[in-house]
């Protein structure tokens, strides 16, 4: 072999190379191939929308490893144009239940958070930013403290009149401390962080609320009558059966109360969780998901003692038309209440509304309905102003008035 | 020297090309289902939905895998439901990293995913790994969560 052709063949043999670990160096687990062109929010998976104190609407989106908010100052008609919020681009969880959050304080101030998924397989951290000007964000803080390489997602964000930050988020920790030990671990643990912006930081402490819960549901959280974080997920009880649960942090007691009894033995993903709303009477209006041996659909239910005594449940939707995903806000007596449907061919926004605080409901309507992927539906609401915001994947983010 | 520098350089090539045959998913449809019913006439077969969003689901990949592995005729069908063309390489790299590219795989087309859902089972609301049963008759029984290897097994090759 001369040395033209030796040289030659070390070349080829290199550039092998480097496309094999091209090949080979393709995006890891929530890494994404760019599909869509543009950043706008038509191209995301999920949009979350909040009112802030003021009464102007935000959307949230990810795509392209960065975060995108924009403002509405008309409740929806015209939205300003969309900023990206500037911090390093990393990965974000933003598909189905496990999506980044917003919250807006009455200074509009913003506050986000989302799951950064890391390289191992169903890893992440939970991260947070705040910006007083929508411009210059804090360093993205992570949140959960246990600096292991594991699952926590499925964060839910709120933020007081004071400025007092509560994050929870389901939380495997539990599971690694219990093999450490040789024992085994059904599911997730719920932790909660709160903090304070502070100067140009915020420090959270991280405390956890509950074990074995889905690993793989949605959490809700919102406050109650007397000012009390209330919150709802999906637990795991006994053999696997994964039935509904909630908490309130009154500081009196830590036990939580199941409110759903259908009995879903699954040993999966049902990849719904509950929606909770509370009004100013105290009482908690909850909707969920299930197909248990007990009862198969979306239903609603409600307490007056914070869950101990629950209502009979009402079912709502159509379960041979996949009613699912069910989200609920409740005010003045009056209960909303949307849910999706397929017919086959048509996805659907189902809409059912009580004027009695729960007792009885009218009978359901069609909203909007879609021939395209849609992404789950919900209320966004201020007092007595609702609006439903649903995402029409890669078409149109719809805002519909209650 | 150089000659040695080519065959190590070789050697990382071929090496790095053989690690693991990569897998190559193809699009699910309806007709695609009637294909693998037609070819499985008259024998029991399992079709393995999974996601690469579930956390079980990678338990029930690891023993089909297993399985596989065992018996590599046995007569299992995995389809992908995440119906998001983003994350094909994703998928096809899990399926590869679980040494699954020899099991026959599809997916859901992006889009397609609740239309294909509902017309393999309409009260399928999409929860997993769900797993779909066909005996010799061609008659289709759904169950939703894990299952064991052993239960797999047991259904495909001790009845």
């Amino acid at each position: 072999m001369n040395f033209n052709s030796t040289n030659a063949l070390l070349l080829f043999i290199l550039s092998m190379i480097s496309l094999t670990s091209y090949a080979m160096n393709m995006p890891g687990h929530g890494g994404k191939t760019v599909y869509c062109s543009s950043v706008e929010i038509t191209c995301a998976s999920t949009v979350t929308t909040t009112f802030a104190p003021d009464g102007s609407l935000w959307r949230l989106w990810s795509v392209q490893d960065s975060l995108y908010f924009d403002k509405s100052d008309d409740k929806g008609e015209r939205f300003g144009l969309a900023k990206r919020v500037n911090i390093a681009p990393e990965k974000i969880s933003s598909r189905g239940e496990n999506r980044p959050k917003i919250a807006i304080d009455k200074f509009n101030g913003i506050y986000l958070s989302w799951s950064h998924p890391l390289e191992k397989r169903f890893s992440a951290t939970i991260r947070f930013t705040y910006s007083a000007d929508g411009e210059n964000f804090l360093p993205v803080k992570t949140v959960n403290n246990d600096g292991l390489n594991t699952g926590h997602s499925f964060n839910e964000m709120l933020i007081d009149e004071l400025g007092l930050v509560s994050l929870i988020w389901l939380d495997r920790r539990q599971a690694i401390y219990a093999k450490s030990r040789g024992e085994s671990y059904n599911g997730s643990a719920i932790y909660l962080a709160q903090g304070k912006v502070e100067g140009n930081g915020i420090t959270f402490n991280n405390k956890k609320l509950v074990d074995t819960t889905c690993v793989c549901c949605r959490l809700d959280l919102t406050k109650n009558a007397n000012n009390k974080l209330a919150l709802a997920w999906r637990h795991i009880f006994n053999d696997n059966i994964r039935d509904h649960a909630l908490l309130t942090l009154n500081g009196k007691s830590s036990i939580h109360h199941r409110f759903s009894r259908d009995m879903w033995k699954i040993d999966g993903c049902p990849h719904q969780g509950p929606s909770l709303s509370i009004d100013k009477t105290n009482r908690y209006h909850l909707t969920w998901f299930n197909q248990g041996a007990q009862g198969k659909g979306i239903f609603y239910g409600y307490s007056d003692d914070l869950g101990t005594n629950m209502s009979a449940k009402k079912r709502l939707g159509d379960n041979s038309k996949q009613a699912a995903h069910p989200d609920i806000y409740a005010f003045n007596n009056r209960v909303d209440i949307v849910w999706l449907e397929f017919d086959g061919q048509t996805h659907q926004l189902w809409h059912k509304v009580s004027h009695n605080n729960g007792e009885t409901f009218q009978k359901a309507k069609m909203l909007s309905n879609s021939s395209t992927k849609t992404d789950r539906p919900f209320i966004i609401a201020q007092g007595d102003e609702r609006l439903v915001s649903w995402q029409i994947v890669s078409n149109e983010h719809r805002l519909i008035e209650l | 020297m150089k000659n040695s520098i080519i065959a190590v350089l070789l050697a990382v090539v071929l090496a790095s090309s053989y690690v693991l045959p990569a897998a190559a998913s193809d699009a699910f449809s309806g007709k695609v289902l009637q294909q693998l019913q037609l070819q499985h006439e008259n024998k029991r077969w399992l079709l393995l939905m999974w996601s690469l969003e579930c956390p079980p689901c990678f338990k029930e990949l690891a023993a089909v895998a297993k399985l596989k592995s065992d018996n590599p005729n046995i007569p299992i069908i995995l389809v992908n439901t995440d119906d998001d063309d983003s994350m094909t390489n994703e998928r096809e790299q899990a399926l590869t990293s679980m040494g699954l590219a020899q099991v026959p795989s599809y997916y859901f087309p992006d889009q397609q995913s609740m239309a294909l859902r509902y017309a393999i089972d309409p009260m399928w609301h999409g929860e997993l790994p769900r797993s779909f049963f066909y005996n010799q008759a061609g008659k289709q029984k759904g169950y939703s969560g894990l299952l064991k290897g052993e239960q797999i097994k047991m259904w495909l090759l001790e009845h």
